[in-house]
């Protein structure tokens, strides 16, 4: 777990579709890295609406998510395909 | 370039018309990209300039056709995988669409069922007009629901699986499995089956431990059982108990060894018969080595060993008897040297030879003799042990082989014993015929080590023994065997002499004392071999009796003095008869009295003039016999003298059945008259026996005055011998009748 490099992108306050688009806009600059493996990215959102779209999204990129509810605000972790 | 109100309204225009454009792409990219359009009031124009949505979404969309890129190498990948695994498959496999085309196939589909097309080429083809079935199992399948069926196409045999595939509807696959080695071992196993019930020779199935877990039909017929009464148990309950512990475990080891046993066994059949079995046993191993069954196969050999004893006994034995021949004999002679060489054991060989056997056969025929040979083979089984051999070796000859003997003279006892039994008069249709044996005996190692030595030196030491007169038994020793080649140079000699009649008969006077006179004249035979010499009548005439050479030789002997007789009778010699003797072989000839009285016919001499002499053995062997034959020649005439009377048993009451004329006293009891009172006695005996039966006595071998006074004081009237006359040839012998008279002392004793 230590070496992994955890690129948190908190988007509170922000609603969709402005969530989806930081989102990939921060997927556009990492791609790379997280393809690689070694990068995840954490999207922190208190749109509900951001659940369905952003997941959906990223699935048909080739990344994999899983979501988790801390505290009333989802945690959106993106990770390379297994 | 314009500027102007017209100039900026249009560009203003323009811009509203890029924004828009710009709001309608990103809301149909983000569409697209599965969430909702921008919103106007969220976004304003300039935002939504610097934010560049288009920008975004585009890059996304180069990640997204590259994942999708990769994805479609990734499924193609996975198709040929797949693809490579049907084709490897040992099932021919079909997936069919809803309109019965081809979906999917495999190699081995291509290759039994659609020509040898490519798969390739196959997919997308109508089942019907590819397969060359024409799909009518599928269709067949499906319109009855089967999920699984069995098909035969060109001589191999299938069986096929329906099965729907849950992701997709419509299509259906069919798994088809050649089954032909499995129907052919099926076939095979029913056949096997077919074979196991109906073979003739019974088989038995047992597992590793022996336990029966089938028959079959023969099996149960052979042993008589039912198959439930033998399934489940060991082929124990079918042992005979006739063979040891040790028959059981050399044929485990055996199999044991060699996985296979043939033998011949005799099992117990249910109703407990023995029956003899040729049987093979293999073992069957499964994958590993391990026995898994026994299998047997057996076939019943009664009918074979029946023949095969039968024929075995039928070699072995004299059918007459029932004793064992000289071909089994000669087996157990050698058996018995093999064991007394190695334990240093004694055993005796008793060579039996019935004497006057052969008259018997050849004058009462071979019923009769066969009937004593019966009776004396019963007479020697009954004086011997079990466990000794009595055997026949032909004609009258037994043989006995006395085992673990304790000295000679257990050997001797039972020879006794042999004489003794034989001695008793054998009844045959109410008949006693005397018959007596001979026994030589040898004993190993000392008189032969091997059995032709044995055999052959008790045969000699037998041959001893009819030399010494018969009845009795001789121990072989090594120089009885010289005699033994004398006896046979003698045989041969004689067989010679005969057909050359290389004989010569003498003649000597019979006197009456009270005419003192020759008024008789017997007929001596004499035999000189060619650079010999003379041999005694003693040594050759058994040999001729024993050889049967005494039947021409004693016809020859009878025309001879017939035809002697009847020329000096001619030439006016006065006598009354010629004396011959005869043997009991001539005797029981059944021609002897035809041939006789053809001579006599032949001569044209009155049977008056002829005189037998015969011993009393002679008379005893068969009084009825010799009482037709004599009386059969005495209607002609013939005079009967008994020989060497005193020697013998006869019993008056027999003599008395007899046409007999004359007693001569044989010259044992003359020789020592008159200084030995007994012979003194037993020749007067004689003289008045003869006188009280009304015959005539004649002494043989008188040699002095004082012979001739004492047989004439005691009424003898004929005498013979040395005092008058030896034989002599005939020529002399008509010198000496020509002297007309005989010396004869004056009737009372003048000392």
């Amino acid at each position: 777990m230590t070496d992994k490099n955890v690129i948190q992108l908190d988007i509170r306050g922000q609603i969709c579709p402005s969530c989806l688009l930081l989102t990939l806009k921060e997927l556009n600059a990492r791609g790379e890295a997280v393809r690689r493996g070694g990068t995840e990215i954490v999207v922190l959102t208190d749109d509900r609406q951001a659940l369905g779209t952003i997941p959906g999204a990223v699935d048909k990129m080739g990344y994999q998510t899983d979501v988790s509810r801390e505290d009333g605000l989802y945690r959106i972790r993106i990770c390379h395909q297994k | 370039m314009h500027t102007g109100p017209a100039a900026t309204v249009d560009i203003a225009h323009r811009h509203h018309e890029a924004i828009r454009y710009i709001r309608a792409k990103v809301d149909q990219l983000l569409a697209l990209m599965g969430t909702l359009p921008l919103r106007a009031e969220e976004l304003d124009d300039d935002t939504l300039i610097e934010l560049d949505p288009i920008g975004i979404v585009a890059d996304s969309f180069a990640q997204v056709l590259a994942n999708l890129g990769a994805t479609n190498r990734e499924l193609l990948v996975a198709r040929d995988e797949i693809r490579t695994i049907l084709d490897a498959m040992g099932a021919a496999v079909v997936v069919l669409n809803a309109d019965f085309t081809i979906d999917e196939c495999n190699r081995l589909a291509c290759e039994w069922f659609l020509h040898g097309t490519e798969p390739a080429t196959a997919r997308g083809q109508p089942l019907a007009s590819t397969c060359v079935c024409g799909a009518g199992i599928e269709r067949g399948m499906l319109a009855h629901g089967q999920r699984d069926t069995d098909f035969a196409l060109d001589g191999r045999h299938f069986h096929a699986v329906r099965s729907e595939l849950p992701g997709a509807p419509g299509k259906t696959v069919f798994l088809y499995f050649d089954i032909t080695r499995q129907k052919q071992s099926e076939a095979q196993l029913r056949l096997y089956a077919q074979v196991f019930r109906n073979t003739a020779e019974g088989l038995v199935i047992t597992d590793a431990e022996q336990r029966i877990l089938e028959v079959n039909d023969a099996f149960c017929r052979i042993l008589g059982y039912r198959p439930e009464e033998l399934r489940g148990q060991t082929p124990r309950k079918v042992r005979s108990g006739l063979h040891d512990d040790a028959f059981y475990a050399d044929m485990w080891r055996q199999i044991r060894e060699t996985d296979h046993w043939q033998g011949e066994i005799i099992d117990r059949a249910r109703d407990g018969r023995t029956v003899p079995l040729l049987e093979t046993i293999s073992a069957v191993r499964d994958a590993d080595g391990a026995v898994s069954h026994y299998i047997s196969l057996v076939s019943d050999i009664s009918h074979l060993k029946e023949t095969q004893s039968r024929l075995d006994y039928l070699a072995h034995h004299d059918l007459l008897t029932g004793l064992p021949n000289r071909l089994l004999f000669n087996d157990r002679l050698e058996h018995v040297i093999e064991r007394a060489a190695r334990d240093r054991t004694l055993f005796a060989v008793l060579y039996i030879d019935l004497d006057r056997f052969k008259t018997i056969n050849d004058s009462l025929g071979h019923h009769i003799g066969d009937q004593v040979l019966i009776q004396a083979a019963l007479r020697l089984r009954q004086l011997v042990r079990r466990s000794d051999t009595v055997a026949r070796l032909g004609g009258d000859e037994f043989v006995l082989l006395l085992e673990d003997l304790a000295g000679v003279e257990e050997a001797a006892q039972l020879a006794d014993k042999v004489i003794d039994a034989l001695r008793v008069p054998f009844t045959v249709n109410d008949v006693a015929l005397h018959v007596g044996c001979s026994v030589g005996i040898t004993v190993y190692p000392e008189d032969g080590r091997d059995a032709v030595s044995l055999l052959k030196n008790a045969d000699a030491a037998m041959y001893k023994v009819k030399e010494l007169g018969r009845d009795g038994y001789f121990k072989y020793s090594e120089d009885l065997s010289s005699a033994v080649l004398a006896k046979l140079n003698l045989e041969n000699a004689l067989r010679v002499a005969v057909n050359r009649q290389q004989f010569a008969l003498h003649y000597q006077p019979i006197v009456d004392l009270d005419r003192g006179r020759a008024v008789a004249v017997e007929a001596l035979i004499r035999w000189s071999v060619p650079d010999q010499g003379a041999v005694a009548p003693e040594q050759f005439i058994p040999v001729a009796e024993e050889t049967r050479l005494i039947v021409p030789l004693g016809r020859w002997v009878a025309r001879t003095a017939i035809e002697q007789f009847r020329q000096w009778q001619q030439a006016g010699m006065a006598l009354d008869y010629v004396s011959i003797n005869v043997s009991a072989a001539q005797v029981f000839h059944r021609d002897f009295a035809a041939d006789l009285i053809a001579v006599l016919d032949d001569c044209r001499l009155d049977g008056r003039h002829l005189q037998l002499e015969l011993t009393e053995q002679v008379l005893m062997y068969d009084i009825k016999v010799c009482q037709r034959v004599l009386l059969q020649l005495r209607a002609r005439g013939v005079r009967v003298a008994i020989d060497d009377f005193g020697t013998g048993y006869s019993s008056l009451a027999y003599l008395k059945q007899l046409p007999i004329d004359k007693l001569k006293i044989d010259r044992s009891f003359v020789r020592d008259i008159p200084g030995d009172p007994n012979d003194c006695a037993i020749a007067a005996a004689v003289i008045g026996l003869a006188r009280t039966l009304d015959l005539e006595a004649v002494a043989e071998g008188v040699e002095t005055v004082d012979q001739e006074r004492f047989l004439r004081a005691v009424g003898g009237r004929m005498v013979q011998g040395y005092r008058y006359a030896p034989p002599l040839e005939a020529s002399a012998f008509v010198e000496f009748m020509a002297a007309r008279s005989v010396g004869v002392a004056d009737s009372h004793p003048s000392r």
